[in-house]
């Protein structure tokens, strides 16, 4: 956007410069300054009043209804999902804002939906299918009502903006679904990381359906293998210290005694 | 007919909506007010949050409008334009639409304000209201996370802009031409 921004100015300074039309560039400055905030001003009223009304969607419990409702459409989708997963509710809930033009309340749900697939996912810096579907859902998302353009319509004069919702609706309707069949076929012939991490993942599933602690168990592991290596550093650090005070100069002694030593701790 | 009853359609969306969520509400006895008061707080914030986007999208292509640079452009490319029904004001709108939202706003704003009834403002509205900011939504979701590689994501996200682009050309050509 930088460079996009640069690049504009400063080639319309140079164009006009070349062309005779520098009055016009440096009129159109002062014109469109004045013209943003008005917009703005415009624009503020029907965004509060939106707003507004959409807090009331929230607080009345119109959003998370609507959730309830898409659930079972969620569960399919995301099939590598346990379906009693909380990650499912977090999908519907940030679709359903996302529809309604709730960005703001939008994001916080969809970053609460990845934490939970990032929970489930195996390789903590590569994207999961579910994942992948989430976004493709996401960046072509739904909107009942592009709430923004009817207000910046409305702020130039537009006297019926509402004769757009239909049209974008059916494109914005198309698209979503084009994404997700998109992202589902990607997900078929996609190379996917290898075979048995796939195994593996089901595995996975299985235990978290069956017992609920998995998530402590891996925990666990981790601190095992931190644990272990703070040990084999702290022996390592013993033995240069205790070689250094000694000062056992043959290597092969100390080389004996370290793995000694190692092999007595563990 | 037909026309008739998808015009109504688009009117009644609205304020079906309204009327919903309120009835709702008044069942679920949410104090309707104070929770609209509450939420229209918010209404001024999001402008202003929009109104830097706003005043340098603007300002710069009114520049560019204003030094001929776009007539150039439009002139070059005209034979292609008119074949879909474009005008030299919506390729930028195509092409900022993925990077950045409020850039996109603000293109759209650009041209609703030169000529508010044109065609041009309707397919504009259209493209940027039938949109996903895709390489922020990737950054923002993958990033909170801490994931680096985004596999297929990018490319459904990047696949499903160049749809969309095309659909709005298409549904509002059948729409408003």
């Amino acid at each position: 956007m930088n460079y996009i921004f640069y690049f504009i100015i400063v080639f319309s300074i140079i164009f006009g410069a070349t062309h005779h039309t520098l009055n016009d560039v440096v009129n159109a400055i002062l014109d469109g300054s004045q013209k943003s905030i008005e917009l703005v001003i415009a624009l503020a009223g029907i965004m509060a009043f939106w707003l507004g009304i959409m807090k009331i969607a929230e607080k009345s419990g119109v959003v998370t209804f609507i959730a309830k409702l898409l659930k079972p459409i969620t569960k399919r989708l995301f099939s590598d999902v346990p379906p009693e997963d909380e990650a499912i509710g977090d999908i519907a809930m940030n679709f359903t804002a996302n529809a309604l033009g709730l960005t703001n309340a939008a994001t916080p749900m969809g970053l609460k939906a990845m934490q939970g697939l990032q929970k489930l996912n195996k390789d903590k810096e590569v994207a999961s299918d579910a994942m992948c579907v989430f976004l493709g859902m996401n960046t072509a998302s739904f909107q009942l009502v592009p709430i923004s353009v009817i207000a910046i319509l409305v702020g130039c004069g537009y006297n019926n903006p509402t004769e757009i919702i239909l049209p974008t609706m059916i494109v914005t309707g198309f698209t979503f679904v084009s994404a997700i069949a998109l992202a589902l076929l990607f997900k078929k012939f996609y190379p996917s990381l290898n075979v048995a991490v796939e195994k593996d993942d089901r595995r996975f599933f299985e235990k978290i359906k069956f017992n609920n602690f998995n998530f402590k168990l891996d925990i666990a592991g981790i601190f095992k293998k931190i644990i272990l290596k703070v040990k084999v550093i702290l022996i390592n650090i013993r033995n240069f210290v205790l070689d250094f005070l000694f000062e056992k100069t043959p290597y092969t002694n100390s080389d004996d005694k370290k793995s000694d030593s190692e092999g007595g701790n563990e | 007919m037909f026309a008739i009853i998808l015009k109504y359609i688009s009117i009644g969306v609205l304020p079906l909506l309204i009327f919903v969520i309120m009835t709702v509400a008044l069942v679920k006895k949410v104090p309707v007010y104070e929770t609209f008061t509450e939420g229209a707080k918010d209404g001024l914030k999001v402008s202003a949050n929009i109104f830097p986007y706003l005043i340098a999208i603007i300002v710069s292509i009114s520049m560019l409008r204003a030094s001929g640079a776009l007539e150039a452009l439009g002139l070059a490319l005209k034979p292609l334009l008119d074949y879909f029904n474009l005008t030299t004001d919506i390729i930028p709108v195509i092409f900022v639409r993925p990077l950045s939202g409020s850039a996109a706003l603000g293109l759209f704003a650009e041209i609703a304000k030169n000529d508010v009834t044109s065609y041009a403002t309707k397919l504009a509205a259209i493209m940027v209201g039938s949109s996903e900011t895709t390489f922020y939504v990737l950054a923002v979701y993958f990033g909170s996370v801490g994931i680096s590689k985004y596999r297929y994501a990018l490319w459904v996200g990047i696949l499903a802009d160049i749809i969309a682009a095309i659909m709005s050309i298409i549904v509002c050509a059948i729409f408003f031409l």
